[in-house]
C-alpha cells in the first residue's frame, strides 16, 4: 500500500508580505478596475436573465461609486437609496417571491425596493382584489456578482503571484 | 427509449437527491420536507420546502493555449421554512452535510407510457468550493401579512466543480 499525504502550507501573511505589498500599486489599480467589471458583470447579468421586454431601469440604476485615498481603494456597486427611487422592484427582481400581477397588487401589499408596503385598503377596512398570485422568479444578481468577485480577487492576487 | 441528461441537469438531480435522502435520514431526521427543483413550484407546496437550482456556469481554460475547460456551476438552494428557528436549523445541516462535497451522478432516463424513472450512475464527486449564506429580508414589521413562503427564507449560493476537464 502506498499513501500519500500533502499538508498544504497556507499562510495569508506569506500571500500579503509576498505578492500583495510588493505590488501594492498594481494591487490597488487591479481592484480598482476590479469595480467596473464587477458592474458590467452584473449589468450583463440582469441581461440575460430578463425574459421579453424591459424598461432597463433595473440596470441603469445599478451604478459604481468609488473612493480613493493615498493608501485605500474602496467602491461599491448600487446606491440602495437611489435605487428605490429609480427600480423600486430591484429587491424582489434579485430574491424573487410572491408578487403582483395586472392592475393590482394582490393581498396584502407590495415591494418597494426591499421594503414591503402594505396595501393602504387593508388600514381602510375594504375588501381586497383577488388577483391572481404572480410568483417573481428570482435573478438573485447580487449573490452571483459577489461569487465572482471572489474569482476576480483570486485572478488578482494569481496575476501578482506571477510577477 | 432512455437518453441521458448533460452535467448541469445532473448536477441538478444529484444534489437533490442527496439533501432529500440526507436531511430525512439520522441524524438529521427532518419530516414532511420537500426537495424540489426551480423556485415557483415551492409556492405550490407546504413548508419547509428546500428548492435547487443550477444557474451560470464559467468555463476556465485549462492552460493557455488549450481548448479543454473547467467548469465552476453556480447552484442556488432556496429555503423556504415555517418559521425563522427552523430557517437556521436547516440552512446549518444543510451546509454541514455539503461542505464535503458529495456524489455526482449521472442519470439516465427511461421512458415506458407515462412514466419516466431516472437511473442514477455515480462518477465522481462534486466540489464544494464556497458556500454565501443570505437570509431573505423583506424588512416587514409583521410577517404575518406576507405570503407564507416569503416570511422564512434563506438563499445558498454555492460554487461547485466536478474537477473535470472537458
Amino acid at each position: 500500500m502506498i499513501s500519500v499525504s500533502i499538508t498544504p502550507k497556507f499562510d495569508s501573511k506569506i500571500i500579503y508580505d509576498e505578492f500583495i505589498e510588493k505590488n501594492w500599486f498594481e494591487f490597488q489599480s487591479e481592484l480598482f478596475d476590479a469595480g467596473s467589471t464587477m458592474l458590467s458583470y452584473m449589468q450583463q447579468y440582469i441581461t440575460s436573465k430578463v425574459k421579453g421586454e424591459s424598461t432597463g431601469n433595473l440596470i441603469r440604476s445599478i451604478k459604481l461609486y468609488s473612493e480613493t485615498g493615498t493608501a485605500s481603494v474602496s467602491w461599491g456597486i448600487g446606491l440602495i437609496s437611489e435605487m428605490n427611487v429609480l427600480a423600486p422592484y430591484w429587491h424582489i427582481i434579485d430574491v424573487g417571491g410572491s408578487g403582483f400581477k395586472g392592475d393590482y397588487h394582490f393581498v396584502p401589499g407590495f415591494f418597494n425596493g426591499n421594503k414591503f408596503v402594505y396595501n393602504p385598503m387593508i388600514a381602510e377596512g375594504k375588501s381586497l382584489p383577488s388577483g391572481v398570485k404572480g410568483i417573481i422568479k428570482p435573478m438573485h444578481y447580487v449573490d452571483a456578482t459577489r461569487l465572482q468577485l471572489d474569482r476576480e480577487i483570486q485572478r488578482i492576487i494569481t496575476s501578482l503571484k506571477g510577477k | 427509449m432512455a437518453h441521458k441528461y448533460r452535467v448541469s441537469r445532473n448536477l441538478e438531480a444529484s444534489f437533490i437527491e442527496f439533501l432529500n435522502i440526507t436531511l430525512k435520514e439520522t441524524p438529521y431526521s427532518w419530516e414532511n420536507l420537500n426537495v424540489i427543483k426551480g423556485f415557483a413550484n415551492a409556492y405550490e407546496l407546504p413548508t419547509p420546502t428546500i428548492a435547487v437550482r443550477a444557474e451560470n456556469t464559467v468555463y476556465d481554460k485549462v492552460e493557455v493555449g488549450s481548448n479543454s475547460f473547467m467548469r465552476t456551476v453556480q447552484i442556488f438552494i432556496d429555503i423556504f421554512a415555517s418559521d425563522d428557528g427552523m430557517r437556521l436549523d436547516l440552512k446549518d445541516c444543510i451546509i454541514e452535510i455539503l461542505k464535503d462535497g458529495l456524489i455526482y451522478n449521472e442519470y439516465t432516463i427511461t421512458k415506458s407510457g407515462r412514466t419516466a424513472t431516472a437511473t442514477p450512475t455515480p462518477n465522481g464527486r462534486i466540489r464544494i468550493q464556497k458556500i454565501n449564506d443570505t437570509p431573505i429580508d423583506f424588512n416587514v414589521d409583521d410577517k404575518s401579512k406576507l405570503d407564507i413562503h416569503d416570511r422564512y427564507r434563506n438563499l445558498l449560493t454555492l460554487s461547485v466543480s466536478i474537477g473535470r476537464v472537458e
